[in-house]
């Protein structure tokens, strides 16, 4: 390969480099099909009104109307860069890769060349100068310059972010500038026409999609009012004594089986944040891989080692034999003849699992790659964090005295082969099963020294952890010692459930339309459960408001004292951290089915894994990102999951709300801009308030105030 | 009798079972799900899957000629099962290639055979460029190099139709080969034939398939390199085999395809203080058991595989004790295994090219591990040949995203 030239950056190189690096921030990261970022489709937009900002992202994002020859280019680099970024797939890894993106894919194509001369000299250059050299050449003024980039991005926006999520992580800022040096040196190749690509003008195709958006919104909002005034009025008088106090995770999953079990006896619940405040990271060892059980937003503190999950002989060896697969597969020549030893086992595997008439949910845990916590977990955590986690949680509790029976309850999903299992499971515990995060509060909780640091009195208490299996509707219990096993609370609350989840499992087959029940376990089954879908609003109140909407798993629902608050911090932490999250959640659901060609991850059945970690559909496709179609649709063109943005409902004050909001300005923001709605139920006055009479509200007091000083 | 049940029909029939069936019920799941309105994939799976049992059962060249005849049609339309514009240009490619394939069948058997005369097929005197038709109508159907286009653009289907491609449809080659093997012993030009497509086809399938990140592309090229074998087993007459490859294959490539979804399940790693001596004991295991069987022990190719793949299996990074049952569990189900195919099929008169096939191919196997170690200037090369060669046309991908 001939030498580059190594020469001073010029001052046009650098105008172009910042023209770039702002297109390129406003990409979204990608993440993989397991993580997930504090990120939306949208984010760089969000700090305009959201009307503003759906029709400019559209005006920037309207790759569809480009020219053939981005096809072309598109081509080339879903041909090349899969290798580049592969590390698990392949077997024979891309000979002499170095961190230069453009220097590997460089390498490989100079042997099929669409035309020599012009990749000799990209050989010759770097990324920079062969940016500026193809503009030169394809005559584009300095003022289109930012339109021509943002447009050779969108129109491949998959691999787009995918490449700024792999250079965030990786540390390696040049991958974006490298990504457009090769888009634009394929431009130049093949002939892309730059007007072409730039000038398709676009009529404003979405007003109609984000009218039916707000449509939805008022048609939503009207029902969750009326349901909500009425139970605030109509308030039922709390049960004096609870038999057993639940705690669940605020997911809208929770919401039914919460509601029944509150109806079926003197049993209460609360909502709250399913990772419990602990920021939690596992790994097996101190230098194998990490998994943060934690939200996005939070960098965990609290790094625990775990020990290898316990499974019986058989589920043992099933491990071993995946190992076994995945080792003797790299081997070329033992290929042939492994095929016929694995495939006499996998005929029997096919033959006796694929139709889901046997339960495979065994297996399913078997494979848990994070191991579990040690049953002495908590001894790794210095006393003074463990009173500080056991205090954030307790204050969060509604109960005023402890019940004799306190169950912290995670949730997770069982399914099998489903490449978005992960998008299933818990947000908050960072898509993964809560469990292990139940396990450790338990463990916290239990733990003498812990409980004589806190005001409150736990030692008549019995906690336990479980799991809600989202699937199914049911409630795991872990490790429950023998006497509380036995003891008749226990047993009540067992058969109380039961009879909570034949219930809402009754009422959830009818709305899945088809007789789900037998095959869950079936390969196939593309939609074990509608995960998050259809949620519309976040419910923040006392514990018994909202109890009629959650029946139908609509809502989160989000535990609020406002008696036990009167400095205002829980509903300020509230705000911080699951507003946020199940923010993000809604972007998460809303943007596939507002414009599903562009960021829905299109067809379940058609779909492939790519590098492992990633999915593409057809013989080739851009990296799809996001959820399928089939997570937000029971049919082609058909919604189930009615786009419409979150409608944060809040029971309190207005005065500790408006305080809320002056210290958080970028949620008020967000609010502002309507990014997400509020409506705020004044327990005082009893009435509703929006945003404007809160800001208004606010206004007088500024006013009166700032009358008070001037006196 | 226009039908015979033999132990060839048999065992075709029960890969059809073990197969077809899982395929089947997977796509009336996800159609069930999606669009219930819809459900012509499923007569077109049911269709196909009773065309290749007819296949395996017709008693003459004639019944199978005319079950052969639709099977280009039928996956042509299961390609195209959602359409798009990639859809349609895979599915015009598989048609036209798998039409010639038809074809050259058809002359085949005009030219060598009498229609309507029952296998085991009797003739009066062999006529060579007759049997090269018949080949080259398998290498089609197989998607073997050069007629590998059909095949590696046709992951645009529903992964359920995948499956019955991989592991089911094109197998009907191995079934013609099965059926015809006595009458190729007699042509050295045609095993010749056969076991430089079968060679070459090994070698490229093994070698794309390394290179793939997509998951489908890499099955889809190893299912090139499995095919091969079965080519180079017909050439080398080993018609048992090649019927115990073609059914584990089968297996295997549909457990793949299915549960595409189970490998991000990660597997049980751990250290092996002892892997090193595991490795040599499974080797020499897995020879020795080659050795007792009489078929293979003549076969060194065989039994240096077998020895490769009891050291891999050995060495793999799990502990001790899986490694012993593992070692144990296949040593057992292969040895099994071709025990059972060999009572099976019986065998015929040994190969007149034996010797020079199987040596030659011993020396182009040997090349494939060898690329990945070559000095990067000469393996990029390479590495950008066989990426290049596995790639899906431009027409058959769907490139265009934005906001409509």
């Amino acid at each position: 390969m001939p030498e580059k030239g190594v020469g001073m950056i010029t001052s046009g190189q650098l105008l172009i480099k910042k023209c770039f690096t702002e297109i390129w921030e406003k990409i979204p990261p990608s993440g993989t099909l397991q993580t997930w970022l504090p990120y939306h489709a949208l984010a760089a937009y969000d700090t305009r009104p959201f009307q503003e900002a759906v029709a400019q992202a559209q005006v920037d994002i309207r790759a569809a109307y480009a020219p053939e020859a981005i096809e072309q280019i598109n081509y080339l680099c879903v041909q090349f860069f899969p290798v580049f970024f592969d590390t698990k797939q392949a077997s024979w890894v891309l000979p002499g890769r170095s961190h230069s993106l453009y220097d590997s894919v460089l390498a490989l194509y100079r042997y099929e060349a669409h035309d020599w001369q012009k990749t000799q000299k990209a050989l010759s250059l770097n990324p920079l100068e062969l940016i500026e050299h193809v503009l030169a050449m394809l005559q584009i003024p300095a003022e289109d310059e930012a339109r021509f980039f943002s447009q050779l991005l969108w129109s491949l926006p998959g691999w787009a972010s995918f490449i700024r999520y792999h250079s965030l992580k990786d540390k390696q800022d040049h991958w974006g500038l490298e990504l457009i040096a090769l888009r634009c040196l394929w431009a130049w190749e093949y002939h892309l026409n730059p007007r072409e690509l730039m000038g398709s003008s676009l009529d404003n195709v979405a007003v109609a999609a984000l009218e039916s958006l707000v449509n939805n919104e008022q048609q939503a909002e009207t029902r969750i009012k009326e349901r909500l005034s009425c139970e605030a009025l109509l308030r039922e008088s709390e049960p004096l004594e609870p038999m057993a106090h639940v705690v669940f995770c605020i997911d809208t999953r929770s919401g039914p089986i919460r509601a029944a079990l509150e109806q079926s006896g003197p049993y209460t619940t609360d909502g709250m944040a399913g990772f419990w405040g602990l920021d939690l990271a596992l790994c097996q060892t101190e230098s194998a891989e990490q998994y943060d059980l934690c939200p996005a937003l939070l960098q965990p503190t609290l790094k625990l080692e775990t020990i290898p999950s316990q499974e019986n002989f058989f589920q043992r060896w099933a491990g071993a034999l995946k190992t076994l697969e995945s080792h003797v597969k790299k081997q070329l020549l033992c290929l042939p003849l492994w095929v016929e030893c694995f495939g006499v086992l996998c005929g029997f595997w096919l033959s006796l699992f694929s139709r889901g008439w046997v339960s495979q949910r065994g297996s399913q845990k078997a494979t848990e790659k994070s191991g579990v916590l040690p049953s002495d977990a908590y001894l790794q955590i210095p006393l003074k964090d463990r009173v500080r986690y056991a205090t954030h949680f307790l204050q969060n509790l509604s109960c005023s005295k402890m019940p004799p029976l306190l169950v912290v309850c995670g949730h997770g999903s069982t399914t099998l082969n489903n490449i978005f299992a992960a998008k299933l499971q818990c947000g908050a515990c960072g898509n993964y099963r809560g469990i292990e995060n139940s396990r450790l509060m338990v463990q916290i909780l239990r733990c003498p020294q812990t409980q004589k640091e806190l005001p409150w009195d736990l030692s008549q208490t019995a906690i336990i952890a479980a799991e809600h299996e989202t699937v199914h509707d049911q409630i795991i219990f872990d490790a429950v010692s023998e006497n509380i096993s036995q003891s008749l609370l226990f047993k009540q609350l067992q058969h109380a459930l039961d009879r909570a989840r034949f219930e809402i499992y009754q009422r959830r087959l009818i709305g899945l339309k088809e007789r789900e029940g037998a095959s869950l376990y079936h390969w196939a089954q593309l939609r074990p459960e509608w995960g998050l879908a259809g949620h519309q609003a976040l419910i923040i109140g006392p514990s018994w408001w909202g109890k009629n909407l959650s029946l139908e798993g609509r809502v989160f629902r989000h535990s609020y004292e406002p008696g036990a608050d009167s400095e205002g911090a829980i509903l300020q932490a509230i705000f911080q951290g699951p507003v946020n999250v199940a923010y993000l959640l809604n972007m998460q659901y809303l943007f596939p089915s507002l414009a599903p060609e562009l960021f829905a991850a299109g067809n379940k059945m058609l779909h492939q894994l790519t590098m492992l970690s990633m999915v593409i559909q057809g013989n080739a496709s851009d990296l799809l990102i996001g959820l399928p179609e089939q997570s937000v649709q029971y049919y082609q063109g058909q919604l189930y999951h009615q786009p419409s943005r979150l409608l944060i409902v809040v029971y309190a004050p207005a005065q500790r709300l408006i305080n809320v909001l002056t210290s958080q300005p970028e949620l008020a923001e967000k609010f502002a801009n309507e990014w997400l709605l509020l409506r705020v139920y004044d327990p005082l006055k009893k009435c509703w308030l929006g945003l404007e009479d809160l800001s208004l509200a606010q206004e007088r007091l500024c006013d009166a105030s700032q009358a008070l000083t001037s006196c | 009798m226009l039908f015979v049940f033999d132990s060839i029909s048999g065992f075709f029939l029960s890969l059809l079972v073990i197969v077809g069936l899982p395929a089947w019920s997977y796509a009336r799941k996800q159609l069930q799900a999606t669009q219930p309105q819809s459900q012509n994939l499923l007569y077109q799976i049911g269709l196909t899957l009773l065309l290749l049992g007819l296949l395996a059962c017709s008693n003459n060249p004639g019944l199978f000629l005319l079950c052969w005849a639709p099977l280009p049609f039928l996956m042509s339309r299961l390609i195209a099962a959602f359409p798009s514009k990639a859809s349609a240009y895979s599915a015009r490619l598989a048609f036209i290639s798998l039409t010639t394939g038809t074809v050259l069948l058809g002359i085949g058997c005009l030219l060598q055979f009498e229609l309507w005369q029952p296998w085991p097929l009797v003739v009066p005197k062999t006529n060579h460029a007759a049997l090269c038709c018949l080949i080259a109508a398998c290498l089609i159907q197989s998607g073997l190099f050069p007629a590998h286009r059909w095949l590696l653009n046709s992951l645009c289907a529903p992964t359920a139709v995948s499956a019955l491609m991989h592991a089911g449809f094109i197998n009907a080659s191995g079934l013609l080969l099965l059926r015809i093997g006595p009458l190729l012993q007699t042509s050295p030009l045609s095993l010749l034939l056969l076991a430089v497509a079968g060679g070459v086809s090994i070698v490229i399938g093994l070698l794309t398939s390394a290179v793939q990140a997509d998951q489908k592309r890499a099955l889809a090229c190893s299912t090139i390199a499995q095919m091969g074998c079965l080519f180079l087993y017909s050439a080398l007459n080993l018609p048992s085999l090649l019927a115990a490859h073609l059914l584990a294959h089968a297996m295997y490539k549909s457990y793949a395809f299915l549960g595409m979804g189970l490998t991000l399940q990660e597997g049980l790693v751990s250290d092996n203080p002892y892997k090193k001596i595991m490795g040599i004991v499974s080797a020499v295991v897995f020879v020795g058991l080659g050795m007792m069987d009489s078929l293979i022990a003549s076969h060194p190719i065989v039994l240096l595989c077998a020895a490769l793949l009891g050291y891999q299996i050995g060495t793999a990074p799990t502990p001790p004790i899986f490694s012993i049952l593992n070692i144990a569990l296949f040593a057992g189900i292969l040895s099994v295994w071709h025990t059972f195919f060999e009572i099976l099929i019986t065998e015929a008169p040994s190969s007149s090219v034996g010797p020079l096939v199987e040596w030659g191919a011993g020396a182009v196997l040997l090349m494939v591990p060898l690329f990945s170690q070559l000095p990067v200037r000469y393996q990029r090369p390479c590495y950008a040949f066989f990426l290049r060669l596995a790639r899906p046309d431009r027409e058959a991908t769907c490139l265009k995203r934005g906001w409509v």
